[in-house]
């Protein structure tokens, strides 16, 4: 399941042989075609730090999130004819960083649980997700966030786009932390719901 | 169970202890919605603009750079108003509220998404990068909404070079000068000196003060870009080109990409009418 030698790599910026370029053809399906192994070590390149950023978020270390990016990649070179061209790359890779990320959660709990863990198979998680977030264009979020009300919206934008942390939103807002999390958390289920009801596909 | 559900957020953006996210995962691995809603906030993650952690991406073109502009000033009526929610909002839970203030070093000034100063000022709580809103600064209409709280927590702790900046900030350029001119001789209050004397119109004071900084400090990042400024509003656009690229090649994040678009569109601008944009921007009144 691991391969932690080649995860190294991950990290370097414009590595000459990223981990993703020796994944072996895997077990479960067949290689595919030069061409679209291309494309897609492309757009595994592009979306890495990314990925890698939120995997740290998840995991809480580094090599943990190495590992979970290495996994993602892997799952998603295997499922590389369900992307869609033309719709958002970084959203379907995150979707199954999620997955992965979930996994991961599910596997380690029974592993605690149960006394051979050398045995243990979790089964995947990995649900078909609708294509409806990955062919949500940058109009449409940017649509759905300005009818957000305003208390919601100035937090989230602070947050999404200027990348500053409660704390920082909180004093210079002058609201308390835990206002800026439920603020933010229902900023985003008001969004799903207008990106839902916007149609986005 | 359900008080774990509450912190998915706050776990999602990174904003738990060690010993808090440790448990939200394992809660993660039996709690379908929470799995499912932290999907959903990956999902709006990806879509927003970047990615926080991840480097920025340089801008490549000077269309490019115009475009990133034009996104920043879309949101930008959007967030005018909504500075001005979040003040009332601050007002009505009152003074206490900005405890935390004080007990930082340098308090961010900025509240918006964008500025309205085409300067660079020097205080390190207001030189975070922002795209320029062109139309904000030239019609003048005053700066953000910086807090007042944030203001008089400067000046009470007396840091005159944090209440100038403030000040600039929220478009007070004559009681920023005030303040600066009481600040002291250091370096980076220079810098703002001449940057506020730019902001003004006074492009040569500025020039002037800006090359005696430079030669005591020789790679002043604001004072760099304001010079290269101060040379595209005095009209010397091959001058004023040059001078963005050594203030591009300190390569810091947004504002090496701003300078080097503006050299681009000065050399642009000097061939088609010998003057780049910088110098013909409204903003910059030719003394």
């Amino acid at each position: 399941m691991t391969l932690s030698l080649q995860a190294e790599a991950m990290v370097i910026p414009g590595a000459p042989h990223p981990a993703y370029l020796s994944i072996p053809g895997g077990d479960r399906a067949a290689p595919p075609e030069p061409a679209a192994r291309r494309a897609f070590e492309g757009m595994a390149r592009a979306h890495n730090d990314a990925l890698l950023a939120f995997a740290i978020r998840l995991t809480g270390n580094p090599s943990d999130a190495r590992d979970l990016v290495q996994d993602t990649l892997e799952r998603a070179l295997r499922r590389a004819e369900s992307f869609a061209p033309g719709t958002n790359a970084r959203a379907w890779l995150f979707s199954i960083l999620h997955n992965a990320f979930i996994d991961r959660c599910r596997r380690r709990k029974t592993e605690a649980r149960s006394e051979s863990i050398d045995e243990m198979e979790v089964a995947a998680h990995e649900p078909e997700e609708p294509p409806r977030w990955t062919s949500i264009s940058a109009e449409q979020l940017s649509a759905a966030v300005a009818a957000l009300g305003d208390e919601f919206r100035v937090v989230y934008e602070l947050h999404a786009r200027d990348g500053l942390s409660y704390q920082a939103i909180a004093e210079r807002l002058g609201i308390p932390p835990n206002t800026v999390g439920t603020r933010l958390a229902r900023a985003r289920r008001k969004l799903r719901t207008l990106l839902e009801d916007g149609g986005a596909r | 169970m359900t008080t774990l559900c509450e912190s998915l957020h706050a776990f999602a953006d990174g904003e738990l202890g060690a010993a808090e996210a440790e448990r939200f995962r394992d809660h993660l691995a039996t709690c379908e919605l929470c799995a499912r809603e932290l999907h959903d906030h990956m999902m709006l993650e990806a879509l927003g603009p970047g990615s926080r952690g991840a480097p920025a991406s340089n801008v490549r073109s000077l269309d490019e750079a115009r475009r990133r502009l034009r996104r920043g000033l879309g949101v930008l009526s959007v967030l005018a108003v909504t500075v001005a929610a979040a003040w009332a909002i601050k007002v009505s839970l009152g003074p206490e509220a900005s405890g935390p203030l004080a007990s930082r070093s340098e308090p961010a000034l900025e509240v918006a998404a964008t500025r309205s100063l085409e300067v660079r000022l020097a205080y390190p709580g207001a030189d975070r990068y922002r795209p320029y809103d062109v139309a904000r600064g030239s019609e003048r209409a005053g700066g953000e909404a910086v807090p007042l709280a944030a203001l008089a927590a400067l000046e009470k702790r007396g840091d005159l070079h944090g209440v100038g900046a403030g000040l600039a900030l929220s478009g007070d350029l004559q009681r920023a000068e005030l303040s600066l001119d009481r600040a002291g001789d250091a370096g980076d209050v220079a810098a703002d000196r001449a940057a506020l004397a730019l902001a003004e119109g006074r492009a040569r004071e500025a020039l002037a003060a800006l090359d005696a900084l430079l030669e005591r400090i020789p790679s002043h990042p604001q004072a760099l870009f304001n010079r290269a400024l101060a040379l595209a509003q005095l009209g010397d656009a091959r001058d004023a080109a040059e001078a963005f690229d050594r203030a591009a090649a300190l390569g810091e994040p947004g504002w090496s990409d701003e300078a080097r678009a503006r050299a681009t569109a000065l050399r642009a601008g000097s061939e088609a009418r010998g003057t780049g944009p910088g110098g013909a921007k409204g903003a910059g009144k030719v003394p």
